[in-house]
């Protein structure tokens, strides 16, 4: 049971990706972000996995949960998918490629553990972000986060999201969420995919895990330098300039990503 | 001649014929005329019901069935076999829905039917089905209104305007001559109602129901029923005016139309 | 969290016996509904959660199933959607039998009772608490429906934690010849209540309104709170007994 009194992992011995992923809409498309760390109990099973995976060329999909239920859940929408486009003789949309993930989740919630974020674009509804949580509910979002990670991130999308960012302030949006959340979450981690959709194909991206643009350890380093020349300043007296210690201070908030 | 041939719906002619289907086709031949035509805002299907007694209550044993919000099957045929062809079609239709969550196009929805009507000419434990079908719908991809038909064997084609039934080959003469795709439905409705009657021969024919249904511009692409009053006055103007051409050049059909 | 959820498990799921019963997930929590002079108003407001977490603010849990149905769902959102699913399968069988029939809220309410009653029998239920409003032959209905298949109807019910907080409300402020305005009000002030006293409730809601004429749901709103009672901004004083 997580915080909220709901099961994220519901078997033991599970290999799961214990997770944050996120999506949003920005204002020319979707923008998909993910973690790496796949779990298995407190081992980390593969710290470079893809959580974003490709639909179509226009819809991917970010999974959190089991990683064997959210792998074939995938694979069966990916086929119903191609099949519907071979009939309709065209890729479908954004909102189909959702319901029939969906209704794949909700039709077998008592065996799976599956939580997924869709998200795309398409030439009708434009770009669309759908979140699929663990019961199979379906619900639009201009912003969803999702695995376990995102807890600790909603208070941040609350307060920093617009969908009227531009392409590169929307995937540094999603960077620093998801690496806030992996920074405080044990089963997130690694490094942060993401994955850009503007309607003409996907644009992949890559942060390495020594380059997040936040982490625990950066803020420590940083937290105790400011703490150790604020404490200098307070010994300095009141009457001392308090320019070197605000520098201090400020550096150690621009750490934190 | 069939020789044998003609037993089995998996044995093929030495003339290449696959004589069962062809007998099928002739009950489609004897059976009331049925029309679709695609307008310039929408699609209309209409159908001339022969009715076997005089004691029938008009509005049963339908051939025009509404399947879906947007799509409308008619049929020329075996009766039962009709029917059941629009059961096959509203399930269709349902399981797309369930699927993809949204409503299926009336193409798709013909060539799932066609599969259907295929299957059942290549198993030696079915009949083919005594009917042919008329898809109409709208098709929210291409913002139109659209007509296939399904025939017996599986074939599926989509047509600006078809007709099946015993008088269908006229029937389809007239619709060409007509342009219809250039007039709305409502122009349409009466032209097609005299084709009808031009082909239903009064003195060999069964009287008949005009019936009709069409997805429109006016119902946002919903498939209905035409409404009793527009169809009572496009029934008595198409009779009119298949009666007038018929005093005018003293047709053998329409002359008999006004003998009755 | 994340460490919790490493915690073993040791629950029914590790024996043999096959788990059916599930249990809600993404939740909805009251609606309210009351009978008024001609016509039937409904309440809820707009959050989905997931467990304690206010997850989806801006979800609807009033919904038109047609001119003169409408339905309010407490519980489990997918099974909510599902339920919905069944009825518009319903609605399309209906127009296509083109016999101009179409259902009424009673017999909306009478076919959700067999369908929650079926599932709970294969103990899998619609984890769902549904409130019907409409009316029936020009008087209105008013149905509610349990994931065990509970049925009834009232003059006035509220589902969720609304069935311990506003339904005494309603005892005490509900007549049968209250006028649309009133309904409406006593309707925002139990609202106004499960926004003081329920966790689960958001202050952005809809209302809806079933009248003989048809059916409306209303764009959703917030309702003005009183946050500055004097009681309220006085400090908190360990003396006084305060928390």
């Amino acid at each position: 049971m997580d915080s909220h009194g709901i099961e994220e992992v519901p078997k033991q011995g599970d290999v799961a990706t214990g997770t944050t992923i996120l999506a949003c809409e920005y204002r020319d498309g979707v923008v998909l972000v993910a973690d790496s760390r796949t779990s298995t109990g407190s081992y980390v099973a593969n710290r470079v996995s893809d959580k974003i995976v490709k639909l179509t060329d226009n819809i991917y999909a970010c999974r959190s949960g089991s990683a064997a239920d959210t792998q074939a859940v995938c694979d069966y929408a990916k086929r119903f998918l191609s099949d519907y486009a071979i009939q309709k003789g065209r890729p479908a949309r954004v909102s189909t490629a959702a319901h029939v993930l969906s209704s794949i989740v909700y039709n077998n919630k008592d065996n799976l553990s599956v939580g997924l974020i869709v998200a795309g674009v398409d030439d009708v509804d434009g770009p669309q972000v759908y979140s699929i949580p663990l019961g199979g509910t379906l619900v639009r979002q201009p912003l969803a986060v999702g695995g376990s990670g995102s807890v600790f991130i909603y208070a941040m999308g609350d307060a920093d999201y617009t969908p009227d960012m531009d392409k590169d302030a929307a995937v540094a949006f999603g960077r620093r969420l998801v690496s806030h959340a992996m920074a405080r979450d044990g089963s997130s981690g690694g490094v942060i995919r993401s994955v850009v959709l503007t309607g003409d194909g996907a644009e992949r991206g890559f942060v390495p895990g020594s380059e997040l643009p936040f982490s625990l350890e950066g803020m420590a380093d940083g937290l105790a330098k400011a703490v150790e020349e604020v404490a200098e300043h307070r010994a300095a007296g009141p009457s001392s300039s308090s320019s070197s210690a605000g520098a201090a201070a400020a550096a150690a908030v621009a750490s934190r990503g | 001649m069939a020789a044998g041939y003609d037993y089995a719906t998996n044995v093929i002619s030495s003339e290449g014929k696959v004589y069962q289907l062809e007998y099928a086709a002739k009950a489609v031949e004897s059976s009331g005329t049925t029309v679709g035509v695609q307008c310039k805002d929408g699609v209309i299907l209409a159908s001339e019901k022969l009715m076997m007694s005089k004691m029938l209550v008009d509005s049963t044993c339908k051939v025009v069935h509404k399947v879906d919000d947007q799509i409308g099957v008619a049929y020329s045929g075996i009766g039962p076999d009709g029917k059941s062809i629009v059961g096959l079609a509203q399930n269709i239709a349902h399981k797309y829905k369930q699927n993809y969550g949204e409503r299926i196009a009336p193409g798709v929805l013909a060539q799932q039917l066609g599969d259907i009507l295929y299957a059942y000419t290549s198993y030696a434990a079915y009949r083919p089905f005594g009917a042919h079908a008329l898809v109409c719908g709208y098709d929210e991809d291409h913002k139109e209104s659209q007509l296939y038909l399904c025939e017996l064997d599986g074939t599926v084609t989509r047509y600006w305007g078809t007709a099946v039934g015993k008088g269908a080959r006229s029937a389809r003469t007239e619709i060409q001559k007509l342009k219809l795709t250039e007039k709305t439905c409502a122009e349409a409705l009466p032209l097609l109602a005299k084709i009808l009657h031009t082909v239903h021969d009064p003195s060999k024919d069964k009287p008949f129901v005009l019936e009709a249904g069409w997805a429109t511009d006016a119902t946002k692409g919903t498939f209905s029923r035409v409404p009793k009053d527009v169809l009572a006055a496009a029934d008595a103007e198409g009779k009119a005016a298949s009666e007038a051409d018929g005093a005018a050049h003293g047709g053998a059909a329409a002359a008999a139309a006004g003998d009755a | 969290m994340a460490a919790a959820a490493m915690a073993p498990k040791l629950s029914a799921s590790s024996s043999t016996a096959k788990e059916l019963t599930t249990h809600p997930i993404v939740t909805g929590s009251s609606v309210l509904a009351v009978k008024f002079a001609g016509g039937v108003m409904m309440a809820s407001d707009t959050l989905a959660s997931y467990g304690s977490m206010a997850r989806f603010p801006d979800v609807q849990r009033l919904r038109q199933v047609s001119d003169g149905v409408i339905i309010g769902a407490s519980g489990e959102m997918s099974d909510f959607d599902f339920a919905m699913r069944l009825l518009d399968e319903l609605r399309v069988e209906s127009e296509c039998a083109e016999d101009g029939a179409e259902l009424d809220a009673g017999e909306v309410h009478h076919y959700l009772t067999r369908v929650m009653y079926n599932r709970r029998n294969k103990f899998n239920p619609l984890w769902n608490q549904l409130v019907v409003a409409g009316t029936k032959d020009g008087k209105p209905v008013l149905g509610v429906v349990d994931q065990i298949g509970t049925a009834f109807e009232a003059d006035f019910t509220a589902t969720g934690f609304g069935k311990h907080m506003a339904v005494p409300q309603m005892r005490e402020h509900w007549r049968a010849d209250m006028t649309e305005g009133e309904a409406r009000e006593l309707l925002e002030g139990c609202m106004r209540v499960l926004f003081y006293r329920d966790c689960r409730t958001i202050n952005r809601m809809q209302i809806a309104k079933v009248t003989a004429t048809g059916s409306v749901v209303s764009p959703a709103y917030s309702l003005d709170t009183e946050w500055s009672l004097k009681s309220f901004k006085k400090e908190a004083s360990p003396e006084d007994g305060s928390w």
